[in-house]
């Protein structure tokens, strides 16, 4: 699961207050880096940076349209290997489960070679 | 050749007991492979396992707590006797539930006289995106949940 950002990277991230605030707001709507620095008043290269670091973390992404440059949240970043793969996961491993019971029946390791 | 492990991928892995030749055994022989099925809670109905490149598979489970059918179904894209099989896997069932169609690879290796199992279930990302929405909602949620900590 390399994609996925590394949960440390994803916690230090959402550590601070002002990016917790940020990927909040994204996940309403898409905004252009203007938008947040005009929304948290702060400077464009002060946003940027915290942009930076949850871009990192595989929270964000952005995309440029035009001159101006669109942050969206990255959705799934910290659903994916939470939900919906683990179900998966535990499905295999139930299987696995039942193929190790299968084979240590006596009669299964007789029959065959 | 296996897959990379993307975001869209589970890879589960486990060292079997046993021979690789009675692994693959139990894997590929229908009137073995329907004496083990999703565990125990469920009863397997009927396989059909037509073992070879372009064959198909097919099998429906029974929930024996909640009487749920689960159909699962696919073909096999590579088979190699003892070392390898690739196949499709396409899951519904009588609730409603159809996913759209991934793929599996299962490696067999030999390990002296037991056998290395790696499974690989790709191609999960349009499901992942079937559910969007709710990927969203739980961003917010857990990011509601900090930020109400402040």
């Amino acid at each position: 699961m390399s994609h996925t950002a590394p949960l440390d990277r994803v916690f230090h991230a959402l550590a601070d207050p002002t990016r917790r605030r940020i990927v909040r707001d994204l996940a309403r709507r898409d905004r252009t880096v203007m938008d947040l620095a005009r929304q948290f008043a702060m400077s464009q290269p002060a946003v940027t940076k915290h942009l930076n670091v949850l871009e990192a973390a595989g929270l964000i992404a952005r995309h440029r349209e035009g001159r101006r440059r669109r942050c969206a949240l990255r959705p799934g970043a910290l659903r994916r290997p939470a939900a919906w793969l683990r179900r998966y996961e535990v499905l295999w491993n139930r299987r696995l489960d039942e193929l190790e019971r299968l084979l240590a029946d006596p009669l299964i390791a007789e029959e065959s070679p | 050749m296996t897959p990379t492990l993307a975001a869209d991928t589970v890879q589960v892995r486990r060292v079997l007991a046993a021979p690789v030749a009675r692994v693959w055994r139990v894997w590929t022989d229908p009137a073995l492979a329907i004496r083990w099925s999703w565990g125990s809670q469920y009863d397997t109905v009927s396989i059909d396992l037509d073992c070879r490149p372009g064959g198909a598979w097919r099998q429906e489970i029974r929930d024996r707590k909640t009487g749920e059918r689960w159909f699962f179904d696919g073909v096999f894209e590579r088979v190699e006797r003892e070392r390898l099989l690739v196949h499709t896997f396409h899951f519904r069932s009588d609730r409603g539930t159809d996913e759209p169609p991934s793929l599996v690879w299962i490696e067999f290796t030999a390990r002296g006289d037991r056998t290395e199992l790696v499974i690989t279930h790709s191609r999960l990302e349009e499901q992942h995106r079937a559910g969007t929405v709710q990927g969203w909602e739980d961003i917010a949620g857990v990011v509601e949940r900090l930020a109400g900590e402040e």
